[in-house]
């Protein structure tokens, strides 16, 4: 990489001291260090056109993985890459240029380098565009595992591809793409092949507000590829790939969406002898998406979908061979029902099949999923709003084979979170939110067994926040969460009983601030305590032998505290100018375990000039 | 205002013909009382932990789905060694874009394989029960890393044939509000440079 880094810095210097009009460039660096992982990154781009009708453009990036393991050997990863192309407009319609490329990796004893140099022509006439290059490639590959562990190759690269779009029909848009690629190396060479056809077609005036005009579009696309290995075996690939989509309004507050997509795609490896294939594997799928969208009111969006796919993935008779066939059916509602209040629900609904005879359907199975979800806004006033959240999953899985079936299960969360934030002053603002969370999950075939594995799952918690605005720049924030958890075995007794096994508290207190002195500059320091006790619930027999009591006994299992301490200094003027430094120690303890010490930085930079 | 009526019905009868012909998406099918008494071990993901032992359960007892369950629906998995092996090899397809979809598929074959050939082959999956680097856990997000052996066992060789894949594997979780802790990435490492690891193992059935 020693090389590498040579020539990029030559190339920064040369850039940064030209301020020639037309002329970008930028960097961007990043170290992070978390835990045992150092990681760097580093990238420099760079474009210029010239009064002359040359440009040309440049980028440079590399990065480095340390991973530092205990009681084996640090574990190095870096990859690079130098991107350099040039061009002259010779004419409105021809460009020439070159372009040198390399790209290097290397993972411990594995290094690779790819470098392919060479020149290129764009060529534009009557909405035609033809682009071809041709270059030299070479590889480096070093690899101890190998019995020569040096292995190169050169050879000659060529691509051609042609960019069309004629005018068939008034207001469409047609495109069509052909390309080829070969790439003539010594031992691997690979020939590919490429075709895509686009249609699109408006369907009624282009008065949609949302841009989202109607229209039908067609797009298809097919693919070839040859490729040798070093082992002399040879590969072919195809695809084909048809999507049809298209959108139409009916009326002015109602929409419909449709979608299908159907993808084919095979692979057969051989060697060189005809009839020696060793491997073959076919795929297909199928879509198909249906979406009606319709507006009610102007405050109410209501939207329905349905989703149907197909899959088939075959080996040619192996008995990993296997069909998916999955349909959803889904819906969406938002509602602005007063200017206090605000309703958004969604709602799904969707099998999904397996089949797998060739296993002897010992994987055949059905997935159901049910998924609902509901947020209510309500503002009680002008300083006191409300939020309520809540939801409800099922997964349901079915095994078709005798042999699996006692596997069938059914698993059930239920959600429920209101909260509640009040502005006291315009200076203080206290918000307050709890949530209950419980996750059943129970076997068709094993309900009564108290050692089963049916079991239920509690949470619930609650959290006070404090805002205070000190002044315009300064924000102080205090919390505090305490959480409850238990779990334990469900037992079916004509009902389920639940037994609790084992339950757990814990409280955090976290304090932070925000200081922001303006120009994008903020500072924020936070500091979090942690502290969890978890505790055992077994079933205790006393008196003696005549009468025996079964007391149940809470015993403490864990104790475990955390504190965490963290700095953050930002520096934001936009997505392309910013310095971001954040670090944070962290000590934690738990019970039959060593008190752990950990720090991690974060470090970027961003600037383009 | 009559062409939009009609064309309402015609796609309201689409997505009613579309729910009844394609997919019932409300039923599942039929299924037998059990021969076995093998039950698949789930624990709910209320902790990142619950997620490994979710997927040393699901591994061991083989049940595609509770592995499914163990997945964010963005998962990727990544073997930086591997694919960079494959790259060498020409084959920089075999770890590209390797997403929940290619997972699944692959975990389906291996237990589909390892299913039907049980008599033949065996599979088991051991975790290192001390951690490499104590797991890194925030509010929402989890960094958990999980030393592991993966011992393939072929019963038809004599004398039996073992191969036991060694390494490192980095769990990276999140957490959402109803699906609890899911895996978002997967980064697996060999304990050894060059040597066969989970990465390799699950790329034969790509």
């Amino acid at each position: 990489m020693k090389s590498g880094c040579c020539f990029l810095v030559a190339v920064i210097v040369l850039v940064l001291g030209d301020s020639r009009v037309g002329c970008t460039y930028g960097v961007r660096s990043d170290f992070s260090q978390d835990h045992r992982t150092y990681s760097w990154s580093f990238l420099f781009d760079h474009a210029r056109d010239t009064t002359l009708d040359l440009s040309w453009n440049f980028l440079s990036s590399v990065n480095s993985i340390v991973t530092k393991r205990p009681d084996s050997p640090d574990w190095w990863q870096e990859d690079g890459r130098i991107d350099l192309s040039l061009g002259h407009d010779l004419s409105s319609g021809l460009n020439l240029g070159a372009f040198f490329l390399q790209d290097r990796y290397s993972a411990e004893r594995i290094r690779s380098t790819t470098s392919n140099a060479g020149i290129s022509s764009e060529l534009r006439f009557a909405g035609v565009s033809l682009v071809q290059s041709l270059g030299a490639e070479f590889i480096e590959n070093t690899n101890d595992i190998w019995p020569q562990p040096h292995r190169s190759d050169q050879g000659i690269s060529f691509s051609q591809t042609v960019w069309l779009s004629p005018r068939i029909l008034n207001q469409t848009r047609t495109e069509i793409s052909l390309s080829q690629s070969l790439l003539q190396l010594k031992n691997i060479p690979i020939h590919k092949r490429d075709m895509s056809l686009f249609f699109s077609r408006p369907l009624g005036a282009s008065d949609a507000d949302d841009g989202r005009q109607d229209s039908i579009q067609i797009a298809y696309q097919e693919a070839w590829e040859k490729k040798r290995f070093y082992e002399g075996n040879i590969q072919r690939k195809s695809l084909r790939d048809l999507r049809v989509s298209g959108s139409r309004s009916i009326g002015p507050a109602m929409k419909l969406e449709a979608d299908v997509d159907y993808l084919y795609e095979k692979d057969r490896r051989y060697w060189p002898d005809p009839d020696s294939l060793y491997y073959h594997f076919l795929s297909s799928s199928l879509v198909a998406d249906l979406r009606l969208e319709r507006s009610l009111w102007n405050r109410i969006l209501v939207e329905g979908i349905y989703k149907y796919m197909l899959s088939e993935w075959d080996y040619l008779g192996e008995k990993s061979d296997e069909r998916m066939e999955a349909g959803d059916l889904g819906g969406r509602l938002s509602a602005g029902i007063t200017p206090a209040d605000s309703l958004y629900l969604s709602a799904s609904v969707g099998v999904t099949s397996f089949f797998a005879p060739a296993s002897g359907d010992f994987n055949d199975r059905d997935k159901l999923t049910v998924l609902l979800w509901g947020e209510y806004v309500r503002l009680l006033g002008p300083y006191l709003g409300m939020r309520l959240e809540g939801g409800f999953n099922q997964f349901q899985l079915t095994y078709m084979s005798e042999l699996h079936s006692y596997d069938n299960n059914h698993d059930l969360t239920y959600y429920l979170s209101p909260s509640f934030t009040w502005r006291v002053h315009r200076r203080l603002t206290l918000k307050q939110s709890y949530s209950i969370k419980a996750n059943y999950r129970y076997y068709d075939y094993q309900k009564a067994s108290e050692s089963g594995p049916n079991t239920l799952l509690r949470q619930a918690s609650s959290s006070s926040d404090v805002a205070y605005q000190a002044g315009e720049m300064m924000t102080f924030f205090a919390g505090y969460t305490y959480r409850y958890e238990d779990q334990g075995p469900l037992i079916w007794r004509d009902q389920w009983v639940q037994k609790i096994g084992f339950d757990e508290r814990t409280n955090t207190i976290s304090l932070w601030l925000e200081y922001g002195p303006g120009g994008g500059l903020s500072f924020s320091p936070k500091y979090t305590y942690e502290q969890r006790k978890s505790w055992n619930h077994e079933a205790l027999e006393e008196g003696g032998p005549d009468e025996t009591v079964v007391k149940e006994k809470k015993i403490l299992a864990s104790r475990f505290f955390r504190k965490l301490i963290s700095l953050t200094l930002k520096y934001l003027v936009d997505q392309d100018h910013y310095l971001y430094l954040s670090a944070a120690h962290r000590l934690q303890d738990e019970t039959k375990s060593t008190q752990e010490i950990a720090n991690y930085v974060t470090v970027s930079v961003a600037w383009a000039f | 205002m009559k062409q939009s009526r009609v064309i309402f019905i015609l796609a309201s009868l689409a997505l009613v013909l579309c729910v009844l012909g394609c997919k019932n998406p409300f039923r599942t099918r039929k299924s037998p009382p059990p021969v076995t008494e093998t039950g698949g071990t789930w624990k709910t993901p209320s902790k990142p932990n619950g997620v490994v032992d979710n997927l040393f359960y699901a591994y061991n007892e083989m049940v595609v789905a509770n592995f499914d369950r163990c997945l964010c629906d963005s998962f990727r998995f990544s073997a930086p060694e591997d694919s960079a092996q494959a790259v060498q090899d020409n084959r920089a397809e075999l770890f590209a874009d390797w997403d929940r979809r290619v997972e699944l598929r692959v975990t389906s074959q291996i237990f589909n394989l390892l299913q039907t050939k049980s008599d033949s082959v065996s599979l088991e999956l051991r975790f290192d029960p001390d951690a490499p680097v104590p797991d890194y856990v925030t509010d929402s997000t989890a960094v958990l890393l999980r030393d592991y052996e993966l011992v393939i066992i072929d019963m038809k060789a004599s004398p039996w044939n073992t191969l036991t894949a060694d390494g490192t594997a980095t769990f990276h979780m999140r957490q959402t509000s109803l699906d609890w802790w899911c895996i978002h990435f997967w980064q697996d490492m060999p304990k050894k440079p060059g040597e066969y690891d989970w990465g390799d193992f699950k790329a034969q059935f790509r």
